[in-house]
């Protein structure tokens, strides 16, 4: 047996032994879907910050850095930009969550906007956005295992195993929900992003006969230093566009908002959001850092993808080339679990479930989010067979961005201004969404006649006139302008129910002044 | 330092992060500001100054966070919310949503 498959057994008894130790049935459908709204810092933390982080981040994004240098860093600006801007709104999202239960990124625009056609077009976007990721995800894993067999396994016995693997796994998502996610997300986060930093950290030290070090970075070619729009065929607005939808997008990834509502208080969401910045600054840096300083190595430029297998085994032979496999493989079933997880609880709280009635009480709705978790591993598991000859998976998650980012005024702008309706809402998301998916059908990656920017980007501008314009085109009628002040009243830190129930849009806080 | 801090306009506290905040955005998505760095070789710690870029901004923000966070903690605006009790049943939410609707 290989070093490569006995650390990838150790991983998986040690996943299950967490699993099996912190077990407990979810029976109610808040403990399903929001753990309770229990935990601390440090879970709240990583859980967000392995959110981020996908098996393909280490293949693609590491591979897309190896020849395009400067162009790979955009990720560690628009993740500290992007969960920067989740700290200022995530006093009022938490307290909208614990105050009226809701469960879903979606729940909350149902309550802001007083829609159920808001809440289920912002979950069915969020639902496009994710499937493209797990397709990939499916894909990376089917790559984990080929090279853990030294090359020698098929693609389709690899996918098949990928599949399996994950399948043994999902076994405790069903059942134990968010509970059992957040605390397998600590495991797979100290070894994907804090034991891998670590590893990335020596390596740039030139400690114990590391491939690269950080001398290596003083010497690197000039094109690995300009940023696309600086030379070559994409225009100025490029990677501007690439961040914006990124920062944008990180809000919007129904995967990270999940995360606000578990935990305890608003001041473990903050300080949990400040730990997963520090996670993913040092992580982010620190391989992109050790990647470009690899650039230049003949055997990571034949093959870009896969850096990280090559820089380990150079650095460590087959205990570390192992140790690689173990890595990606933890941040795929990280991600895939809170991707399946967050479609299950999404299609049954607020599709099915999500009317002026409910039509299912809780512990059905939970029955139908686990059904609902098998059956998105199995799409997605076909997906992933059917496009794995596909050359361009990277833009196929692009296009995911282009369209998840397309929640963003509604969801952003409804959290922090009043005046935002429903009729804006709606119409913002459908024209941003038709908007960018028609323009991405002809220009898939950039639109050069607007010097490089993308057709998500144009979607958003499009959105943005649209909720701002019927903010102005059709004012709140009185009572409305009550109701959602009275909601932006529950959003403060000291409140007083029973007024915000009578529509008074006095909070405690305001009242003590 | 703790007393002026308590003190001190909470609105006019957030708009300073949020300047804060959009400063690093701007220098990260507006082509004028990148653009300068891009191509630059000179080194910063031992990184070139166009890869450092993209590093010193988010650390800017991140620095700018954490100093966020202390100045929420000073100020006691983290707390309180545990006295809510047990998360609501909907019915207040209901409520304010109006049940639904369009």
């Amino acid at each position: 047996m290989t070093p490569s498959w006995i650390l990838i057994i150790l991983f998986t008894l040690g996943m299950l032994a967490i699993l099996y130790l912190t077990q407990k049935d979810s029976r109610s459908f808040d403990e399903f879907a929001v753990g309770g709204r229990s935990y601390g810092t440090w879970y709240v933390g990583m859980s967000y910050a392995v959110s981020w982080i996908s098996g393909t981040y280490y293949t693609g994004m590491l591979g897309l850095t190896v020849r395009q240098g400067v162009f790979g860093f955009y990720i560690v600006a628009f993740s500290i930009l992007g969960v920067a801007f989740m700290y200022m709104l995530a006093s009022r999202a938490w307290r909208w969550g614990r105050r009226f239960d809701l469960r879903s990124q979606p729940d909350l625009m149902g309550v802001r906007y007083q829609s159920v056609a808001a809440k289920r077009i912002a979950s069915v976007i969020g639902i496009i956005g994710i499937i493209p990721f797990l397709i990939v995800c499916s894909q990376a894993m089917a790559e984990v295992f080929r090279v853990a067999s030294g090359g020698h396994m098929s693609i389709m016995t690899a996918l098949f195993l990928g599949i399996a693997f994950v399948s043994v796994r999902q076994y405790w998502t069903i059942r134990m929900g968010m509970r059992g996610l957040i605390m397998t997300d600590m495991y797979q986060g100290l070894i994907c992003a804090v034991l891998a930093a670590v590893v990335f950290l020596l390596m740039l030290a030139g400690v114990g006969g590391s491939p690269i070090s950080l001398a290596d970075l003083a010497h690197l070619e000039g094109s690995l230093l300009r940023v696309p729009g600086d030379g070559g065929h994409y225009g100025p607005f490029y990677m501007g566009s690439q961040i914006l939808m990124g920062v944008v997008g990180t809000m919007c990834w129904p995967t990270s908002f999940q995360r606000v509502y578990t935990a305890s208080s608003v001041r473990t969401v903050k300080s949990g959001t400040l730990a997963s910045m520090v996670i993913l600054f040092v992580f982010f840096s620190l391989s992109l850092l050790v990647t470009v300083a690899a650039a230049h190595l003949p055997a990571v430029q034949a093959d870009p993808q896969g850096v990280l297998f090559t820089l380990f085994q150079a650095y460590g032979g087959s205990w570390m080339l192992g140790l690689a496999v173990v890595i990606i493989l933890a941040a795929n079933v990280g991600w895939l679990d809170g991707g399946v997880q967050v479609i299950g609880i999404q299609v049954a709280n607020d599709l099915i479930n999500g009317g002026q009635v409910k039509r299912y009480s809780d512990e059905k709705a939970t029955i139908i989010a686990k059904v609902m978790i098998v059956v998105v591993m199995v799409l997605a598991a076909v997906g992933a067979y059917f496009s794995f000859d596909f050359s361009r998976l990277s833009l196929f998650v692009q296009l995911a961005y282009e369209g998840i980012i397309q929640l963003g005024p509604a969801l952003l702008l409804g959290i922090f201004w009043q005046r935002g309706n429903r009729e804006g809402a709606i119409g913002g998301m459908l024209a941003g969404f038709a908007i960018a998916a028609g323009l991405s059908l002809f220009w898939p990656d950039d639109l050069p006649f607007l010097g490089s920017t993308t057709g998500g980007v144009v979607g958003l501008v499009v959105n943005l006139v649209i909720y701002i314009g019927c903010a102005y085109l059709f004012p709140h009628s009185a009572e409305e302008r009550a109701r959602v002040a009275a909601l932006f009243a529950a959003g403060e830190r000291r409140w007083v129910p029973a007024a915000a129930a009578r529509g008074d849009h006095v909070s405690a806080d305001m009242a003590a002044e | 330092m703790t007393s002026y801090i308590r003190r001190a306009d909470p609105v006019r506290i957030e708009r300073i992060f949020w300047l804060i905040f959009l400063v690093t955005l701007l220098a990260a998505v507006v082509p004028p500001f990148y653009m300068r760095a891009s191509g630059a070789g000179g080194l910063v710690l031992g990184v070139p100054l166009a890869l450092a870029y993209w590093i010193i901004d988010p650390f800017i923000l991140m620095v700018a966070m954490g100093v966020y966070y202390w100045i929420e903690h000073v100020r006691g605006d983290l707390d309180g919310d545990a006295e809510d009790g047990p998360p609501g049943d909907g019915a207040v939410g209901d409520a304010l949503a109006g049940g639904g609707g369009s």
